[in-house]
């Protein structure tokens, strides 16, 4: 039931590992959120979506082969100074980190490995937004 | 003139002749020894055995015992006195026996004072020199133990030859400067078990404060401060010394002669302040040997900790991704409404086996997290009353008794409360196991303030801990529990947190006689 007007919402996922970035996938499919979802696997090609696409959500991790999420974050702010962003992380010091971030104003903090229903939660709330 | 204040040597003159006798007497004091005379050999050998003498003059020829007679009973009663014979009549042999049986040298008579005088004062210095000798020896020996269990037997046991003491004891002062008997050796008694009774601590406690010497031979006499004191009669010679290094008093040391009749003398005293010297230094050294090791295990340690805390966190993480993938694909399968239960049954326990893993590798993150400094002020006794009222229905049930030995106000320490709970919250649980199968078993918690630092003891008098697992206990993965009890953290985790609160951590275990984990904390100022 997309309203007429409404093209799909971009959403950004970056992660590295191949079946992170399945499961991570499935679980947009499964929570019909209605999203056009763009995939990254490090952060080159996340910074390359960003600057090519108008997103209205990041779901990204935070260690990835060339650099570490943070950057993305920063670029992806830059450019969308409202839209929320979503962090998964394996590191205990997850929310330290990304309480360094400051000003990022990133939504919530996903510990890996997460639940189905805490990534269901957290995108709901995000997309709320 | 000799320095009549500094040296006392004690000298007797043994001659059936009243004129030299007297002579000798009047000269020899004048010098400054201090001289008891003898008219025959029985009257010598029965004050030789009374009391100490450095050197004796003795002529050769004397009714009852002859000079060479009283030589050789000499040699039994007091090897280290030095005599020098006097001849009226000096034919060669007779010297050289005397010289054989062990005098130090001879004199003609009519000898010259001078000529006397200055082979006393060689014999004497022989003499000094010998002393010196056992005492540098003794130290040698002394300095080559470096830990006070090996060094204070030994010292006790140097102490009987060197004073020629009966028995002996040594002193070390604790903490709070109390007095307790740690080693002592006996003539007669062959294993260094000699009862110190609670008056030759009073007095040694006396000593210690005074911190100078105290030579007791006549316990009628005894200093005014003493009058009094319990035990005292019992006493017949002792020499009671502090033990004293850079001004600060380790300990005490006593020298006792019980049955022989030969009280102390001032050489003896002279004999045990050098030797007290020395041990007091020794101590000082094995004292910071200790340190020095207990800073090195401590060191060890804590890179231990790192060093596995860094790999653990490593392979921790690294497990993350694949178990999210385990976890959430399960999750997803879960949802599938064609499932049959037996499926259903099989997919909820990858599910539930996965959250399994998820929380020991939180558990192992936690381990190796670098926690930050502890920062606020805690009232240890609120934190440890709080982690007893937490076992309260445990422990009960189990019937385990908790026996609290603290003051309801401690000072505070700086630091974090839930990480020492987490502390107490370990400790509490192993002893829990360590007291399953005892009869009447008791976990007593001790805490109180000593030197700047809170002090906790946790005894329990369950199994107790294996020698060879003492050194392990606070090893990352070390466990004595069954394959899959235990991950063997706890403690390491204790020992980390401890550390990061500036304290130390450490255990004292009699396998089969109960454990008692200690932890001490600077107080917070």
């Amino acid at each position: 039931m997309n309203e007429p007007q409404d093209i799909a919402r971009k959403v950004l996922v970056v992660e590295d590992e191949k079946v992170m970035l399945i499961l991570v996938t499935r679980l947009f499919k499964r929570g019909e959120f209605g999203v056009d979802l763009r995939t990254a696997t490090c952060v080159r090609e996340a910074l390359d979506v960003i600057e090519n696409n108008d997103l209205a959500l990041l779901v990204t991790d935070m260690s990835l082969p060339d650099g570490r999420g943070v950057e993305i974050i920063h670029r992806f702010r830059a450019k969308f100074p409202t839209a929320p962003i979503i962090v998964m992380s394996g590191s205990l010091t997850l929310q330290a980190e990304v309480d360094a971030i400051s000003g990022a104003n990133v939504s919530t903090c996903l510990q890996k490995p997460f639940s189905v229903d805490d990534f269901h939660s957290a995108v709901s709330k995000a997309l709320k937004s | 003139m000799r320095n009549s204040a500094k040296k006392k040597e004690r000298v007797l003159v043994i001659d059936d002749e009243p004129g030299i006798r007297e002579m000798l007497s009047r000269e020899l004091t004048l010098e400054g020894y201090e001289v008891q005379t003898a008219t025959d050999g029985v009257d010598a050998l029965e004050q030789v055995r009374k009391g100490k003498f450095q050197l004796a003059v003795c002529d050769l020829n004397m009714p009852k015992l002859t000079g060479l007679e009283v030589l050789d009973a000499f040699r039994d009663s007091d090897p280290d006195m030095e005599v020098i014979m006097m001849t009226g009549y000096a034919t060669v042999e007779t010297a050289v026996q005397a010289m054989k049986k062990g005098a130090y040298d001879f004199v003609q008579k009519p000898f010259s004072l001078d000529e006397l005088l200055m082979l006393v004062e060689k014999a004497l210095e022989k003499q000094n020199l010998k002393l010196t000798m056992a005492v540098y020896e003794a130290s040698r020996l002394i300095f080559r133990s470096i830990t006070l269990e090996t060094l204070l037997p030994l010292v006790a046991q140097l102490s009987l030859k060197i004073l020629g003491a009966e028995d002996a004891s040594i002193m070390i002062a604790d903490d709070s400067g109390r007095l307790q008997v740690k080693a002592s050796a006996s003539q007669s008694q062959p294993v260094a078990s000699v009862p110190s009774t609670v008056a030759d601590i009073e007095i040694a406690q006396k000593v210690a404060e005074w911190r100078e010497p105290l030579v007791i031979t006549n316990p009628t006499s005894v200093d005014e401060r003493l009058k009094g004191m319990a035990g005292l009669a019992a006493i017949k010679s002792t020499i009671i010394h502090p033990l004293i290094v850079d001004e600060k008093l380790v300990g005490v040391i006593t020298f006792n002669r019980t049955i022989s009749e030969k009280p102390f003398g001032s050489m003896d005293l002279r004999v045990a302040t050098i030797f007290a010297s020395q041990i007091a230094q020794a101590i000082h050294n094995a004292n910071l040997y200790r340190r020095l090791e207990e800073k090195q295990t401590q060191l060890v340690q804590s890179e231990k900790l790192a060093s596995i805390g860094m790999l653990t966190a490593g392979i921790a993480h690294e497990l993350n991704n694949p178990l999210n993938g385990i976890m959430g694909f399960a999750q997803l399968l879960l949802e599938d409404v064609s499932l049959s239960n037996r499926q259903r049954e099989d997919i909820k326990t990858i599910n539930d086996e996965s959250v399994r893993c998820r929380n020991i590798i939180k558990n192992l993150l936690q381990f190796s997290r670098n926690k930050q400094q502890p920062v606020e002020a805690v009232q240890v006794v609120t934190v440890l009353n709080a982690t007893i009222d937490l076992f309260r229905y445990e422990y009960s049930s189990a019937g385990i008794t908790v026996e609290k030995d603290f003051a309801a106000t401690l000072p505070p320490v700086l630091g974090d409360a839930s990480q020492l709970q987490q502390v107490f919250i370990n400790l509490m649980t192993n002893a829990q196991h360590a007291l399953g199968a005892t009869a009447k078993p008791t976990l007593r918690i001790k805490a109180f303030e000593q030197n700047g630092k809170l002090i906790l003891r946790f005894t329990d008098n369950g199994v107790g801990i294996e020698k060879k697992a003492l050194g392990r206990i606070f090893d990352p993965f070390f466990t004595t529990k069954p394959v899959g009890k235990g991950t063997g953290l706890g403690l390491s985790i204790c020992y980390g947190i401890v550390s990061q609160h500036r304290g130390t951590m450490r255990v004292e275990s009699d396998a089969g006689r109960g454990a008692t984990f200690i932890v001490e904390l600077p107080k917070h100022e």
